[in-house]
């Protein structure tokens, strides 16, 4: 059975939790104006990524990346995986401190921070433990209909105090794509990059069509450019590059009369919690998935509790944000490793091994 | 099984919110703070709505600190109760403070995350132990006067300026937006009266604005909702809607604007018997006089408090954009055309 429908939700929460947060700074920082270049630059580079990678996988039809990887060859897969699973282990120790520390900047301030990061582990955690695969699609679901409509509404008030002519200029006097040379916009991809490995680990546990993720991708493009655009058109350029969360505080100022609550951010916020919950949970699966198929099959009732309090302990070693800000910079050259090179090894595979069937099938 | 139950047992307790949790009566909300800055030394005023059951009035507490936090900090540890900004609504500065500039207050408030951006702006014309005892007068009402004068469902009017905190801080940094705060002061019939505007650039006050002109600044801006301007002897007439077109170009080197403010009015009363076409053109003319004033202030003093600068955002580079102030404001041109249509006399007629 097809499961287009739960796994394009699963693309979309994943992303939707990464881009509220750093996603914005990081665009204004990268030019003074014109953000919407950076914004597409970087989308572009998801969907090249995103359909290599989809592309190498069509060609097995029914088999995960490990399996693919493992079979061939065993010391060029691990070129492959075991940055991979860096790179996991990497954001997921991230993303548990860093969303800690928002939780804590924006409105929990009396709440220790081992207790979040406790709370952003063991919940994740629980639904790996208990959903697997199935559980983790199907929650998907579940969330973007309990989630989306506050989200959105909360995206569509934003609109409220903005001034359009901050749009402009359109295209810069000069230097249109020095972004290119600053390390913000690098730091900016992790919002395209974050999630995108797991497209590799689902077919041998969901059927789907590519077509699903590109109309994830569609709804996921307004988001980007709403998430950047926002605080410009409201505060201008140089007001919002003084700001740690840019789009929170715009959202801060939203004055609705005829509602009953003050402040809407915290729609917005316990919803991304949602979302990087599941993040977390979904990266921890593929964690859990290259370690059993790959190096050695353990239950997960072990697994499981052994990555949370290796996460826990890394994070705990995190002493503030800034040292997390250095570890999102340090993190740049293995993110560019693992998002090109994986898709470009996967569809380079599948490519000689579609060949080689071809070849086979000419032979017989 | 057992291992569920636990682990769903541990999501309840930490999940429940009630971390370092204090009750909301030991909690003391202030819903406006007056600030009045002298010699480096800061006198933080909170006032404190009485929260019993016969709602008696406010409380005023005040002390000194040489920052505001530790002014705030030294209430907080001389009363039984926690202060928390949550719920603050106005923040009152005195004229001193004002002048030499709001830019670290600003930043703080943007910083904390305690107090709502969407907080108010107010300057106060008179010194502030003044102004806190006299609003403070139990026969002027319940202490919330302060709080619903500047609420746009309550008490605010259209001669009013209304600038929240996000606002100031985009004033400190922008280089083409500058703001206007109301200024007050404690009434005679009244608990609080206006007396105009004061124009902020970068965070300093350096004009003022009458009442009238703050309306006509008001409309201008596009924040016009019924306001009444009264033509010189001749009649008072009600904005119902109003509409502004702009057109921003270079005439050999220097910015030029043409604004065209469409203006929809209904007449409330006529002095006289002044025909239509005179309510008109008199009301053409008295805009025009007054929002040239208000042009050359802020041409005199810099301050771009119409935002003049964003419509030309699209002919400088942003290194110029940065002078826009001191090298182009006082340069541009600015011609005002005033369409005005009288959408009707109410239910008596006026001569044609």
């Amino acid at each position: 059975m097809s499961k287009n429908l739960e796994v394009s939700a699963t693309y979309v929460m994943t992303h939707l939790g990464l881009i509220f947060f750093l996603y914005p700074l990081d665009i204004i920082e990268s030019t003074n104006e014109s953000h919407w270049i950076p914004v597409i630059a970087g989308f572009l580079f998801h969907l090249l990524i995103i359909s290599m990678y989809l592309k190498g996988l069509s060609y097995f039809k029914g088999q995960n990346i490990v399996d693919i990887l493992l079979k061939k060859n065993k010391v060029l897969a691990w070129v492959v995986l075991f940055p991979a699973l860096l790179y996991l282990a990497w954001i997921i120790v991230l993303a548990v401190r860093a969303f800690a520390e928002v939780l804590s900047i924006v409105f929990l301030s009396n709440t220790p921070l081992w207790v979040l990061m406790l709370l952003l582990l063991i919940v994740p955690g629980f639904m790996t433990f208990h959903g697997k695969i199935g559980g983790l699609l199907r929650l998907s679901v579940l969330l973007s209909f309990l989630f989306i409509i506050p989200v959105v509404f909360v995206m569509v008030t934003s609109f409220q105090n903005i001034d359009w002519h901050y749009l402009f200029p359109l295209w810069p006097g000069h230097g249109a794509f020095t972004f290119l040379t600053l390390p913000p916009f690098y730091k900016s991809l992790f919002a395209y990059t974050g999630g995108f490995l797991l497209l590799g680990f689902l077919p041998s546990y969901a059927n789907f069509k590519p077509k699903a993720i590109f109309l994830g991708c569609l709804v996921l493009l307004p988001t980007y450019l709403i998430s950047v655009y926002i605080p410009v058109l409201t505060l201008g350029e140089e007001t919002a590059r003084r700001l740690q969360f840019p789009y929170l505080l715009v959202v801060d100022t939203i004055e609705i009369n005829w509602l009953m609550f003050d402040r809407i951010n915290i729609f917005l916020l316990l919803s991304l919690v949602a979302f990087t919950m599941f993040f977390i949970a979904v990266t921890l699966w593929q964690i859990l998935i290259i370690i059993r198929l790959g190096v050695i099959d353990i239950s997960p009732n072990f697994l499981i509790p052994i990555i949370l309090l290796c996460t826990f302990i890394a994070c705990l070693f995190i002493p503030d944000w800034k040292t997390a800000d250095l570890l999102f910079q340090w993190n740049i050259p293995l993110r560019m490793y693992v998002s090109i090179v994986t898709p470009i090894f996967v569809l380079t595979m599948g490519w000689l091994h579609a060949r080689k069937t071809k070849l086979g099938l000419n032979n017989s | 099984m057992i291992l569920r139950i636990l682990t769903a047992v541990l999501m309840m307790t930490l999940l429940s919110g009630c971390w370092d949790n204090k009750d909301i009566n030991h909690r003391a909300l202030p819903i406006a703070m007056g600030i009045s800055y002298q010699e480096g030394n800061y006198e933080v005023f909170l006032d404190i709505p009485k929260v019993t059951e016969k709602n008696e009035g406010i409380q005023v507490i005040s002390a000194k600190g040489d920052t505001i936090s530790s002014a705030i900090d030294h209430i907080s540890m001389n009363l039984e109760d926690q202060v928390d900004l949550l719920h603050l609504k106005v923040i009152i500065v005195d004229k001193a403070f004002a002048t030499r500039g709001l830019d670290e207050i600003t930043a703080s408030i943007i910083r904390s995350r305690q107090v709502s951006p969407k907080t108010m702006f107010v300057i106060c014309d008179e010194p502030l132990n003044r102004f806190f005892e006299r609003i403070n007068n139990p026969s002027n009402g319940d202490g919330n006067e302060i709080y619903d004068f500047f609420q746009k469902n309550a008490g605010w009017n259209p001669e009013i300026a209304y600038t929240p905190v996000w606002k100031l801080f985009r004033g400190i940094h922008s280089y083409t937006n500058d703001v206007v705060l109301p200024i007050i002061q404690s009434g005679h019939s009244t608990a609080i009266q206006s007396v105009g505007a004061g124009i902020l650039k970068n965070g300093k006050m350096v004009e003022r604005l009458t009442n009238e002109q703050t309306l006509l600044y008001n409309v201008f801006d596009g924040n016009s909702m019924q306001g009444k301007i009264e033509v010189m002897g001749k009649a008072t007439v009600q904005i119902v809607n109003s509409r502004i077109r702009n057109q921003s170009r270079f005439v050999s080197q220097k910015p030029e604007l043409n604004s065209k403010l469409y203006l929809k009015v209904i007449v409330m009363d006529a002095i006289g018997n002044p025909s239509m076409e005179e309510i008109k053109t008199e009301l053409q003319g008295l805009l025009q006089r007054v929002l040239n004033e208000i042009f050359n202030k802020i041409q005199r003093v810099q301050a771009d408090i119409f935002g003049i600068g964003q419509h030309f955002r699209d002919n400088l580079s942003r290194d110029e954009l940065a002078q826009w102030r001191t090298e182009y404001l006082p340069q541009v041109k600015i011609k005002l055309e005033v369409h005005t249509i009288i959408r009707n006399t109410g239910n008596l007629k006026l001569p044609e």
